[in-house]
């Protein structure tokens, strides 16, 4: 958002996220403009930021020369108080023209929690919450990202949500609104059926009739046009060596979350932990060759002066050409400076090769997410790694002088037992007695182990979509277990706040019965529920009295697998008999091999793509 | 106008120039208004460091386990003030003419950030004494009368202001400092519905000399005459830094 009254901004903390101006920010004449976009990232602006995905579409939009797309993102808590006071409307950050001039609001959905701030965006634009109050003068909405895989609990307040990745979904949409406006046979209604019907990839949720069973349950959707999919095929780029790649970065005048180069270097990821839904949701794997991510990321260095390349996937070790590509780029990154970081790493893949090249690695702190505590537990969630994996790895760090480290596991995965909490103790234990044994330990120093566990929260097109979440009692019980396990003073034990993941997991999996608790959280002035400060969870538990919604429904239930899901009108590529024999694996704790040594069939290859791990597809 | 110059290859390497027997320094001068004062220092040294990287500045970099090139900047803004007029000091390995290495860097900035000269200094930034400012001040009851007030302050043979300071705890407390001596040249009129004050102001950058912060000649105002206290969408105040000078306060500094 761009403010442009200086009193205003001089009465805030850090204006420097209103003014804008910053250099390689994109302006456009007015008058070449045929339809104008404010993408809008539900979260702080140095947040925002950072996301790559928004850096992308932002570019991709703009390379069409009749579209100006602009950036909008949620004002502080003091500047949005003073918005309200002062009756200044949300603005987008380029023009700092009112969101509700424009002719599309697209809103990136990356997290759960940020609903509430999505809400509370359009409220401060002055832009009515529910589509179906939203007349022909109102700009269009729609969202994507991770969340509008199960767009249900916000469906109520979009037009549309586009499924999968935008690139050229986004706009072939903009193009079908501005040929519409231009033959003159625009209506909202018109454009949006003819956009659901035509435009693979995207979701009109108006155009839909839910019916329910008697017991709560979905008992059907149906498309009201006979010409709208029954289910919508999410999108995908095929070739990344192809898909557009932003030449020009918009370079922030302040400090920013990711202040570096984030090298985009494959998508989806060959393994299939059970639990995760990127892993799921981003299939199937593209990678791009290094010869092409050299010249990007040389390309991105002259245009930034960043000082530092992050590689960034899911599980970056897992790039068959991981070698080739760090190689071709310490070519030229050392002599100026430039560093590369790693996002994460898998143990098993951690080398003394990797470490010496890796600047992060280097110098930070070692960090390995083993997930489950026992060998039969990460069996069933499919982590294929094992304790002497883990060991190796510490021990690498160990010898190059690193005393601390973090493992990161998640409470009340399927099938758990206290037994499989112990194994997260004994897990850290292990790892204290491995620096105590290492000969090449830094001598004199002692080792400090930080356990940090998450809850588990069953997401959409997982293989645990049917999982029930432990309730409040059970986390907290296991949690104080756990707490009573670890009595080492060298192992510190954080855990994350459960009552954030269970109004999580209650949105994850929601459905449009849960459009009026959100509005009145809204009404209430919810906003950054994904900020801990923001947080209350008793309001929430109010919210969802008040609207007479029996929250555990969604979150501590069973669900059946021959239940019509809120997202079954999605298709994420990956097919529920998949997920149901990935969860058929998970109680047999038999694991899956990856993508890369041997396709368990998750049906994804339907959508093509090169480089891929995936068989041809083949008609049916 | 903005710079938009295609990216990809640049057109020249800074290989292109000779190394220097010995690094030089290079003066730049530079301003930074609008959008940009809201700015923080801090901010705008990681900005500078990228936008030099981009220009393919031929920075002198520090031996040593982390190296890093150094940028020496005058005269720091509070957030909220513009300027015209900032010095930043590099020093470069290599033998590119100032006002060619500007070039380069005024195709890496906006026109808010743009560069206005370069050249090889021949005076300190301790040398730097004196600064010009602009106050444009927007407030209900702005008017002849108010203009002449102002002055009246201004000049007077006290000027007290409240500043900010430190007891031995770091404890913040206010005290009374009289700044009548480190202020000079005062004008003040009515013009166009705006209060405009025109004042040198003592600047030092190592506190030989006392360093006057214009945010608290407005403070001052405010404290004593009320203004700027009613609906902010309506009032505002500007101010921006316009020339920096030598101990006598009127050659200009270079």
């Amino acid at each position: 958002m761009k403010i442009k009254n200086t009193t205003v901004l001089k009465s805030v903390e850090k204006p420097g996220r209103y003014s804008a101006g910053e250099f390689g920010q994109i302006i456009k004449d007015k008058k070449d403009i045929k339809a104008r976009w404010a993408f809008c990232f539900p979260d702080t602006y140095e947040i925002g930021m950072s996301n790559l995905g928004v850096r992308i579409l932002y570019g991709a939009l703009n390379s069409e020369p009749d579209i100006w797309c602009e950036r909008a993102y949620a004002p502080w808590t003091d500047m949005q108080q003073k918005m309200r006071e002062h009756n200044i409307p949300l603005t987008a950050h380029e023009s700092g023209d009112p969101l509700s001039d424009f002719d599309i609001i697209g809103i990136t959905l990356q997290y759960e929690m940020c609903y509430t701030t999505t809400l509370q965006m359009l409220s401060l634009a002055g832009i009515s919450l529910y589509a179906k109050d939203r007349g022909e003068d109102f700009p269009i909405i729609i969202g994507g990202g991770p969340c509008a895989y199960n767009p249900e609990p916000i469906a109520d307040f979009f037009d549309c949500f586009s499924i999968g990745e935008g690139e050229e979904n986004l706009i072939e949409f903009t193009r079908l609104y501005i040929e519409m406006k231009e033959n003159g046979t625009y209506t909202k209604k018109d454009f949006l059926h003819r956009a659901a019907a035509e435009i693979g990839g995207i979701y009109v949720p108006s155009l839909y009739d839910i019916k329910y069973n008697a017991d709560g349950t979905i008992e059907s959707y149906t498309p009201v046009y006979e010409d709208v999919p029954k289910r919508v095929l999410k999108r995908i780029m095929t070739d990344m060596d192809k898909a557009y790649f932003p030449k020009k970065v918009v370079m922030p005048y302040i400090e920013t979350v990711h202040d570096r180069i984030m090298l985009e270097v494959y998508r989806g990821c060959i393994r299939g932990c059970r639990f995760c839904q990127a892993g799921m949701v981003y299939r199937p794997v593209r990678e791009k060759t290094p010869e092409v991510l050299c010249e990007q990321a040389k390309c991105l260095y002259e245009a930034t002066g960043y000082d530092e390349i992050s590689l960034s996937s899911l599980s970056i070790s897992d790039y068959s050409r991981l070698s080739e590509l760090t190689d071709g780029l310490l070519e030229w990154t050392d002599e100026n400076m430039v560093s590369l970081s790693l996002p994460s790493l898998r143990v098993d893949s951690f080398t003394k090769e990797l470490m010496d090249k890796i600047s992060t690695v280097r110098a930070g702190s070692l960090t390995f997410a083993p997930e489950a505590g026992s060998q039969r537990l990460r069996d069933v969630i499919n982590k294929n790694v094992c304790e002497e994996d883990l060991l190796r790895a510490v021990n690498v760090g160990f010898d190059a002088g690193k005393t601390s480290c973090k493992l990161y596991f998640m409470m009340g995965l399927p099938t758990e037992t206290y037994e499989d909490l112990d194994g997260i103790a004994e897990l850290a234990k292990a790892v204290i007695e491995a620096y105590y044994q290492n000969p090449n330990r830094q001598k004199g120093r002692a080792p400090s182990v930080t356990v940090s566990v998450s809850c588990f929260i069953p997401k959409p097109f997982t293989p645990f979509q049917w999982e029930a979440q432990d309730s409040m009692e059970t986390f907290v019980e296991k949690q104080k277990y756990l707490e009573s396990k670890i009595t080492d003073r060298k192992i510190r034990y954080v855990h994350h706040d459960a009552r954030v993941s269970h109004v999580e997991a209650i949105l994850a999996r929601g459905d449009r019965r849960l459009a009026p608790a959100l509005a009145l959280a809204c009404e209430r002035g919810f906003c950054f529920d994904a900020w801990d400060e923001f947080f209350h969870y008793d309001e929430w538990i109010k919210v969802f009295d008040d609207c007479g919604i029996d929250y555990n429904f969604y979150s501590n239930r069973v669900w059946g697998e021959d239940e019509v899901l809120p997202w079954d009108v999605i298709d994420c590529g990956v097919t529920k008999e998949f997920l149901k024999r990935e969860r058929g694996n998970a109680y047999a704790e038999k694991t899956t091999p990856s993508c890369r040594e041997k396709c368990s069939g998750c049906g994804v290859n339907k959508l093509g793509g090169e480089r891929t791990w995936c068989p041809k597809k083949t008609e049916a | 106008m903005v710079s938009e110059k295609d990216r990809g290859l640049k057109p020249y390497s800074k290989t292109d120039y000779p190394m220097l027997p010995e690094p030089k320094f290079i003066r730049f001068k530079f301003r930074k208004v609008g959008d940009l004062q809201f700015i923080s220092h801090r901010d705008l040294l990681s900005v500078m460091t990228k936008i030099f990287v981009r220009a393919q500045a031929p920075l002198w970099y520090s031996k040593g386990f982390n190296p890093h090139a150094k940028l020496i900047f005058a005269l720091p803004l509070s957030v909220g003030v513009q300027s015209e007029c900032e010095y930043l000091d590099v020093r470069v390995e290599r033998a590119i003419p100032p006002l060619e290495l500007m070039e380069h860097i005024n195709a890496e900035v906006t026109e808010e950030l743009r560069f206005i000269d370069a050249y090889y200094p021949e005076t300190a930034l301790e040398d730097i004494y004196w600064a010009e400012y602009d106050f444009e001040i927007g407030t209900e009851g702005a008017d002849e009368n108010m203009a002449s007030e102002i002055e009246g302050l201004l000049t007077a043979e006290q000027v007290i202001i409240l500043k900010k300071a430190k007891d031995k705890r770091e404890k913040i407390y206010f005290k009374e400092v009289d700044i009548a001596p480190y202020v000079r040249d005062v004008s003040v009129k009515f013009d166009g519905g705006l209060i405009k004050i025109n004042a040198k102001l003592s600047a030092s950058i190592n506190q030989t000399h006392p360093h006057i912060n214009p945010e608290n000649i407005v403070t001052m105002l405010k404290d004593k005459l009320g203004i700027l206290s009613g609906d902010v969408m309506r009032e505002q105040y500007d101010i921006i830094r316009t020339r920096i000078y030598f101990e006598d306060g009127k050659t200009d500094f270079r």
